[in-house]
């Protein structure tokens, strides 16, 4: 059966080289990292929520007659 | 007897040469008749201080020039007039050079200097002005250059202009600018013209035929005719812009205004991108709404990070005003940003908006708007906003900021679009090891538009990280982090971490 699902991200297999270089001692600092990523990512949501809230179009909008 | 008047063929022409006039204006004497407006337009005014901003010095006259968008017009609207519109145009072209008919002459008969002459040509060149023969709107299809790079205190970014070959008595010179015309209220109003600015722009991405203003109203008002009759135009709405946007091959992307800095930080991105905006604004002394095309940035510095919490700059914070093209004004007007207070109404609360203050040249006091939304043409395969973009960025920026702590509260953040092949083309120069450079070149695929979202500390870039643009939002899209001359190597590891985490490739 043909996987559809394989993993075809062009990083992988350079990531799966790279395993040998990041040793037992790295993966303390992925988790570092990755709750680093987490964090930023919580702490910046409330701006990020704002700035989506540009996408949301109006009828109002929509209907703004530019005419100057 | 059967008339020839106006009917002389073929057509002569002639070209005049003469120095700028200190009034610019006498150059446009007005039409007979009653006039609803005053004399000389606004816009004949601005381009004569505009010129001599530039430095202009002699004028180049062509008596008769076939001008594409003016004939469309011509065909559509005009021709079916009583009074008989010539089908051709004049055209002004500006120099920094003094030389008058003569030198003219000399220049464009000597067959043996002719490179040294072309050379001559460009280096005084300013740009071209089109007067089309409508008696209260002359001033049709212009492309001047636009101000230095710099001014005491801030920069200029000009990114949404292009270039324009122009052929001038046998010589091929060339414009860098952003096409602008004053609206002539038949075919065009201010949305067409600044739809039309635009898409001067942006068609050139996609290799698509500009549309003139009346295949622009034609198409805004082919399935959406919100009131009235399409001609005479009398302007169009929002839905009527996206339309005639899709009519042209590209996608309209429309962004409310919410606060002053998410305005501030979707300007920076799409101009910076070199995509050129449509801006809805409206007046604070009343009126009707208008519409300006966006086509560069001021910008100074980049502002202090002043929420404790957070350990970034944005680059966005950095604008100080946008230039616009306003048909009511002239090319590149100027347009400082600021934060505008609207009082609260019985419907609604104090807000905060975007207030754009254009200074006129013949009005002591400026006029003051807010924006209202920025409406971008957008590629087809460009799909990812760059409100998006700016999700991954602002992420990201926090990350950095908190890990390494030596760029706690300094590293900058800055979101734009490239053509994935420009961004290949000069990434010889991004300081990449030699095998970091061949697997960005050979090896890594890239979306034809890429998201990049440039990391620096001190004005030094540390890196890039590229997004696959073509993405829509559920899916990842990081395809890479790029490393630049500025990141240390002692933090190659953790470099290559956050990368893993995000699911792209590493380019060292």
């Amino acid at each position: 059966m043909i996987n559809l699902y394989v993993e075809r991200c062009p990083m992988s297999e350079q990531l799966n080289e790279r395993k040998e270089v990041v040793e037992e001692k790295a993966m303390s600092e992925e988790e570092r990292i990755l709750q680093a990523l987490e964090r930023a990512r919580q702490e910046v949501k409330p701006i990020v929520k704002k700035e989506m809230e540009g996408e949301v179009i109006t009828d109002e909008l929509l209907n703004l007659r530019l005419k100057t | 007897m059967q008339s020839l008047a106006g009917n002389e063929y073929p057509p002569s022409q002639s070209v005049e040469v003469q120095p700028l006039p200190s009034d610019f204006a006498s150059l446009f004497p007005p039409p007979p008749g009653l006039l609803e407006d005053t004399w000389p337009p606004t816009q004949v005014t601005y381009l004569g201080v505009y010129l001599s901003s530039l430095g202009c010095k002699t004028l180049v006259s062509e008596s008769h020039y076939i001008d594409r968008d003016y004939i469309h017009d011509m065909a559509l609207f005009y021709s079916r007039s009583l009074r008989c519109y010539p089908n051709f145009c004049q055209r002004l072209h500006f120099f920094t050079e003094y030389f008058d008919l003569e030198t003219w002459k000399r220049i464009v008969g000597d067959a043996s200097s002719y490179a040294q002459n072309m050379q001559f040509l460009q280096k005084a060149y300013l740009g071209y002005c089109v007067v089309r023969p409508l008696p209260g709107s002359p001033i049709g299809r212009t492309v001047l250059v636009t101000f230095g790079p710099t001014t005491p205190t801030d920069t200029r970014l000009f990114d949404a202009v292009r270039d324009y070959d122009i052929h001038l008595g046998g010589f091929k010179l060339t414009i860098r600018g952003l096409a602008f015309q004053q609206q002539d209220q038949g075919v065009s109003a201010c949305a067409t013209t600044a739809l039309w600015s635009s898409l001067n722009k942006v068609a050139q991405f996609e290799a698509l035929a500009i549309p003139t203003p009346a295949e622009i109203t034609q198409a805004a008002s082919r399935y959406l005719l919100a009131e009235g009759r399409a001609l005479p135009s009398e302007g169009l709405n929002t839905n009527q812009i996206c339309e005639a946007i899709r009519g042209s091959g590209l996608q309209p992307l429309v962004s409310r205004s919410v606060s002053f800095d998410q305005d501030c930080a979707q300007l920076h991105g799409y101009i910076r991108s070199g995509l050129a905006p449509v801006l809805a604004i409206q007046p604070v002394q009343g009126g009707s709404a208008h519409a300006v095309c966006a086509v560069g940035l001021k910008v100074g510095e980049v502002a202090p990070q002043t929420t404790p919490t957070l350990n970034y700059r944005d680059a966005a914070t950095s604008v100080r005003a946008v230039y616009i093209h306003d048909d009511r004004l002239g090319p590149y007007a100027s347009a400082a940003l600021s934060p505008w207070t609207i009082p609260a109404t019985a419907t609604s609360a104090t807000k905060i908006a975007t207030g754009l203050r254009i200074q006129w040249p013949d009005k002591v006091d400026a006029e003051q708007s807010i924006l209202l939304a920025v409406i971008v043409p957008m590629p087809h395969k460009l799909r990812m906003s760059i409100s998006r973009v700016r999700w991954f960025g602002l992420a990201l920026a926090q990350a950095v900021g908190t890990m390494f702590t030596e760029f706690a509260k300094k590293v900058v953040f800055s979101c734009r679009y490239r053509v994935a092949t420009d961004y290949r083309s000069e990434a010889h120069q991004l300081g990449l090891t030699d095998s970091g450079l061949y697997l960005l070149n050979c090896e890594t695929v890239l979306s034809r538009y890429i998201g990049v979202i440039e990391f620096s500390s001190n004005e030094e870039p540390l890196f890039d990280v590229l997004l696959d643009a073509t993405e829509t939002r559920a899916n990842p899209s990081i395809l890479a982090f790029v490393r630049r001359r500025g990141f240390p190597d002692e933090h190659k590891t953790s470099f290559e971490l956050i990368a893993k985490n995000c699911g792209a490739r590493v380019i060292w």
